[in-house]
């Protein structure tokens, strides 16, 4: 068992119907929560209307599994991994998942880890992706969902109350559209 | 474009599933060599009846192209990454692969950089992994410079394709390009 980061991006292929924006948060956050925490992986996942960027935290041998499944899911395409090195502490305790829009806040996230204001891992190294995550994890905003604390808790199981719960409010709190300007 | 280096090790399953020994690895190899010649990649593959562990270095993009591709081969089970990261320069100057198997000179290289006389990238760091791989790649081309190849009746046949004789630790060159 190997503590171990990767930083990953692909192409957001979008949904089957097109959907996309604070529907793919939901639909993300479901396909989160049956993930992860008790399995002892952490991490962020951010996206936008072209791109996921993901960071995971664990033992290589389970990041690698997820990280295979993850890129062979139809919504990822031209996946890539551009960092996974052995850490000897994590940096996400939890699951984040967030919308990557713009406020005048987050573009000045891009402009301080970037080339422009807006998502484009294509154009960044790996450290600047995950210090980019590490900020972005941190913004308040309501297309941005913490779930806290490795260990914290029970694995819940699937279905549990709470976890309908958590995400049903994550969509009461969700736009149906991206903001105004959203890449 | 991104330069990296990437290393992993997957469970060698063509026995698993009843395929040809041979037959499978040097297939795996052929379909290696024409992707990464095609995709400017090197580095170095080798195996024995348990792993793959391989290194490949180039493009971040074909790099990965590359990982998924192997990650879905049936072949090469329960893949695991245990290194993608930007390098300035490539350590590998082609292609090759060879057959991780016994002799002095070998379990010479396995207790150098690992905790046991055998091929177990399981318990390896990224660090000495790459290193062993880099070590028997340049241990072959070093008996080939010396033109060493008198005593290669003990080694393994080379799984290469077109590879003109054995080389003692079943090295087989990469093709230059």
């Amino acid at each position: 068992m190997l503590l171990y980061r990767y930083v990953f991006y692909s192409e957001n292929s979008g949904l089957p119907g097109g959907r996309a924006g604070a529907e793919q948060v939901k639909d993300i956050l479901l396909a989160c929560s049956r993930n992860t925490l008790a399995s002892g992986l952490s991490g962020a996942l951010v996206f936008n209307e072209r791109y996921f960027v993901q960071i995971m935290e664990g033992d290589r041998a389970l990041a690698s599994r997820t990280i295979l499944s993850v890129v062979s899911d139809p919504r990822h395409r031209n996946a890539v991994l551009v960092r996974a090195y052995p850490v000897g502490e994590r940096r996400f305790l939890g699951w984040t998942v967030g919308y990557a829009g713009h406020t005048e806040a987050i573009d000045a996230l891009y402009m301080r880890h970037g080339v422009m204001a807006g998502l484009d891992p294509t154009r960044m190294n790996a450290e600047s992706i995950e210090n980019l995550v590490a900020d972005l994890v941190e913004v308040k905003s309501p297309f941005i969902v913490r779930k806290k604390g490795i260990g914290s808790e029970p694995a819940p199981p699937a279905g549990r109350p709470e976890i309908q719960g958590e995400v049903i409010r994550v969509r009461a709190a969700m736009p149906l559209k991206p903001p105004a300007g959203a890449v | 474009m991104h330069l990296v280096r990437a290393v992993y090790y997957a469970r060698n399953a063509i026995r698993k599933r009843d395929l040809a020994f041979s037959a499978e690895a040097k297939s795996i190899m052929a379909a290696i060599r024409r992707n990464n010649a095609a995709a400017s990649l090197t580095g170095a593959l080798v195996f024995n009846e348990h792993y793959f562990a391989q290194v490949i270095e180039g493009d971040r993009y074909q790099v990965s192209r590359t990982l998924w591709r192997i990650g879905e081969d049936r072949r090469q089970e329960d893949m695991v990454i245990v290194a993608v990261d930007s390098v300035t320069r490539r350590r590998f100057a082609d292609w090759a692969m060879g057959y991780a198997g016994q002799s002095d000179e070998l379990a010479g290289l396995y207790l150098r950089f690992g905790i046991v006389v055998g091929f177990d990238p399981a318990r390896m760091t990224a660090e000495s992994l790459t290193g062993l791989i880099a070590a028997m790649v340049e241990m072959d081309s070093a008996r080939q410079l010396a033109g060493s190849l008198a005593d290669a009746s003990d080694a393994r046949a080379p799984l290469g394709q077109g590879d003109k004789r054995p080389s003692p630790a079943g090295f087989a060159p990469g093709p230059a390009y």
